[in-house]
């Protein structure tokens, strides 16, 4: 009984024994990081089955095993100029020989090498990663105006008609009273008996004379009121570039590629080599394929098969720049500059105040005032809180609103700080502008005609 | 007689004109709208952005539409009055090669102007947030939404991670002017300034590397650390004039 018991205990042992070894040759994953992870740090470079700066590295194991050097890819991968230099391998001088941009020798085991390698095999290609279903539509639609155009010819076709049935039906009815005796008035036109009945019936002419009278001076009034106003202006675009995609999904902040906001007069439109930092990866776009994407790489002299830029002989790019249409233009009799309204240390003003949200709408364009208030204060903080206007936006009605309402905050450093000092001097001017414990722009000089028309 | 025609004909192409009038009404997008006078609208001389041929209400064809936003002239250096910033704005001189980011990193490091002190680096988190958060994220982990987008084409590095080769101000500082793997050179984009104010920020909240040995790095002479290939390489040492 006792030895029985002893038995089974050392069986059961022995079992536990077993597959506590066997888990441990099982589970050969004992790091602390699985290949995925560790393809991270590859990941700047490389793709599992896009062509980046390095290769596509699916598949690379297998092409190391047809060239017969499984062992060596792990040395490459750990120091690629060491083992090249060594010249034991003839697949290093190869890969070398086809594309000497080096890699840097990496700190990683040779079981980490196979999990990162493993990885990239078993990676499954969920979308053509390429033109990586970049965002949904671009909206790249303009009116289409011989629709209108057509609908004129129609209508003016049924006025001819008109007065043509009309006509016909004077000549029967004249032709009726002739027959049955009557004396026909010769020179009875349309015209002469629309006048009698006009005569007849003077009211209703004189109330169709005056509404239409309102009628036209309103609409001379708002046409007048349109004057200088560039609400809803969409240039064309030489490329069908989308705010939506690259602010809006990609949240890349308006001041990467408008980037002399904060330092210039213009918020600058970026030079193709902005482009460029993404789109010398990014070949394929959803919408519209290699279609746009391929003009800046024209613009930006640059070869997508060789990764090369067009240079000169001083290592300067050769560009062909591309020319976008300016959507915000200011008549040449108003300075306006961005740094002073953009910068941290001078007014601080959101950008979406005066652009809209630019990341909804796909091209450049001059936002409505409506569009710009659907979003004001919604957004937190009370520095670059957008507020509430009511005039056109681009007009001076507008500007000047704004400068009377905003609120100046004296205590950033800079430009502000010093008039902040210079007013404590004077209590007088002091109190008078803090009466209303708010500090305008327009009380600032704000509403001065040289601050910005000079 | 004549009377009649006259004023009917007036009251009717009246109508007919407001009818067309209104027909206009829908604005075609690619139209700015209705402009009083050109008077002082468009400047007599040439400015940002406004199509050379069209200067001075002029039009001039052979110049129209050819030249447009253009990336700045290698090197390029912005006038700065402060002794401090215009020295700091001197050229970089190292390649933008492998090479070059070693020595740098070994070599170059930041100002004592910009260490220790607290609103350099709320700054540079605050430029961090405008130049660097869409890849690298804002939390400097390497999976911003631009990653998300294009499914990994474009993916950033773990800038929180020490044990990668970027140990040092210097080196930072070179992968911003010149880029690395598959980031541009943001040169263009940042002045030195800017990118010492990034430098710092990254260096401190996001990388945590210790304070390095302040190098005045004015002392080093620039004739000794000119790579020999650093005027045929393609990136762009520039700095924004402004």
């Amino acid at each position: 009984m006792e030895l029985k018991k002893n038995f089974v205990f050392y069986q059961l042992s022995k079992k536990l024994f077993f597959t506590l070894i066997l888990s441990v040759f099982l589970i050969p994953n004992t790091y602390s990081q699985t290949g995925q992870e560790l393809f991270k740090k590859c990941a700047s470079c490389h793709h599992p089955v896009v062509d980046k700066v390095g290769p596509a590295l699916k598949g690379a194991l297998q092409r190391w095993k047809d060239a017969g050097e499984e062992e060596l890819i792990y040395e490459w991968i750990q120091n690629p100029s060491k083992l090249y230099n060594s010249g034991k391998s003839k697949r290093a001088k190869e890969v070398w020989d086809y594309d000497p941009s080096v890699m840097n020798a990496q700190a990683l085991s040779k079981d980490e090498i196979k999990l990162v390698l493993e990885y990239v095999d078993s990676y499954e290609d969920v979308a053509p990663a390429d033109s990586a279903s970049m965002g949904d539509e671009v909206a790249y639609e303009k009116p289409d105006d011989s629709v209108s155009f057509w609908w004129w010819v129609f209508a003016g076709v049924l006025i001819i008609v008109l007065f043509a049935t009309m006509g016909v039906r004077r000549e029967l009815n004249s032709a009726l009273e002739e027959k049955s005796g009557i004396e026909v008035d010769t020179k009875r036109t349309f015209l002469t008996s629309a006048h009698e009945w006009a005569i007849r019936n003077w009211f209703v002419m004189v109330l169709l004379i005056i509404s239409v009278a309102i009628f036209s001076g309103v609409e001379l009034m708002g046409r007048g009121f349109q004057v200088g106003v560039y609400q809803d202006y969409m240039p064309s675009q030489p490329i069908a570039y989308s705010h939506k995609l690259h602010a809006g999904q990609m949240e890349i902040d308006c001041k990467y590629c408008h980037n002399s906001a904060e330092k210039s007069k213009h918020a600058g439109i970026p030079s193709v080599n902005v482009c460029m930092n993404c789109h010398n990866q990014i070949h394929e776009g959803a919408q519209y394929g290699t279609q746009e994407i391929s003009k800046i790489h024209t613009a930006a002299g640059y070869d997508k098969s060789s990764k090369t830029y067009n240079l000169d002989e001083y290592g300067q790019r050769i560009e062909n720049p591309i020319v976008w249409n300016k959507a915000h233009n200011l008549p040449d009799h108003v300075f306006f500059s961005h740094a002073q309204h953009v910068h941290p240390n001078t007014a601080n003003i959101d950008c979406r105040q005066c652009h809209g949200h630019v990341e909804t709408y796909t091209l450049g364009r001059v936002s409505t005032i409506d569009e710009v208030n659907a979003f004001a204060d919604t957004d937190e903080g009370k520095e670059r809180k957008i507020i509430k206007l009511t005039k056109p936006l681009l007009t001076m009605g507008w500007c000047i609103e704004c400068h009377n309402e905003k609120e100046v905050d004296l205590t950033r450093p800079g430009y502000y700080e010093e008039i902040h000092n210079r007013l404590k001097k004077k209590p007088s001017l002091h109190n008078m502008i803090y009466e209303d414990e708010k500090v305008t722009p327009k009380e600032l000089g704000g509403w001065e005609c040289a601050k910005c028309h000079y | 007689m004549k009377n009649f025609y006259v004023t009917y004909s007036t009251l009717f192409l009246f109508i007919l004109g407001l009818v067309f009038g209104f027909s206009s009404c829908t604005k075609h997008p690619d139209s700015p709208g209705y402009e009083y006078s050109d008077d002082m609208t468009r400047s007599q001389a040439i400015e940002a952005y406004v199509d050379y041929g069209l200067v001075a209400d002029k039009t001039i064809d052979s110049l129209k539409t050819k030249i447009s936003a253009r990336t700045p002239p290698i090197g390029t250096i912005s006038f700065k009055e402060d002794k401090t910033l215009a020295e700091v704005h001197m050229p970089f001189n190292y390649s933008p090669t492998d090479s070059g980011r070693t020595r740098a990193g070994n070599e170059y490091a930041i100002p004592t102007y910009y260490t220790n002190n607290e609103s350099i680096v709320n700054e540079g988190k605050r430029l961090y947030g405008i130049f660097c958060s869409h890849c690298h994220a804002k939390d400097g982990k390497g999976n911003g939404p631009v990653n998300d987008v294009t499914k990994g084409v474009i993916a950033c590095p773990d800038l929180t991670d020490t044990t990668t080769e970027i140990k040092s101000s210097g080196a930072i500082f070179h992968v911003i002017t010149h880029g690395k793997g598959i980031m541009g050179p943001h040169a263009s984009q940042l002045n030195k300034d800017e990118r010492w104010k990034l430098v710092e920020y990254i260096r401190t909240d996001l990388k945590k590397l210790p304070i390095e040995n302040p190098i005045n790095n004015n002392h080093i002479d620039a004739q000794q650390s000119v790579d020999n290939n650093t005027v045929s390489m393609p990136n762009n040492e520039n700095i924004n004039t402004n």
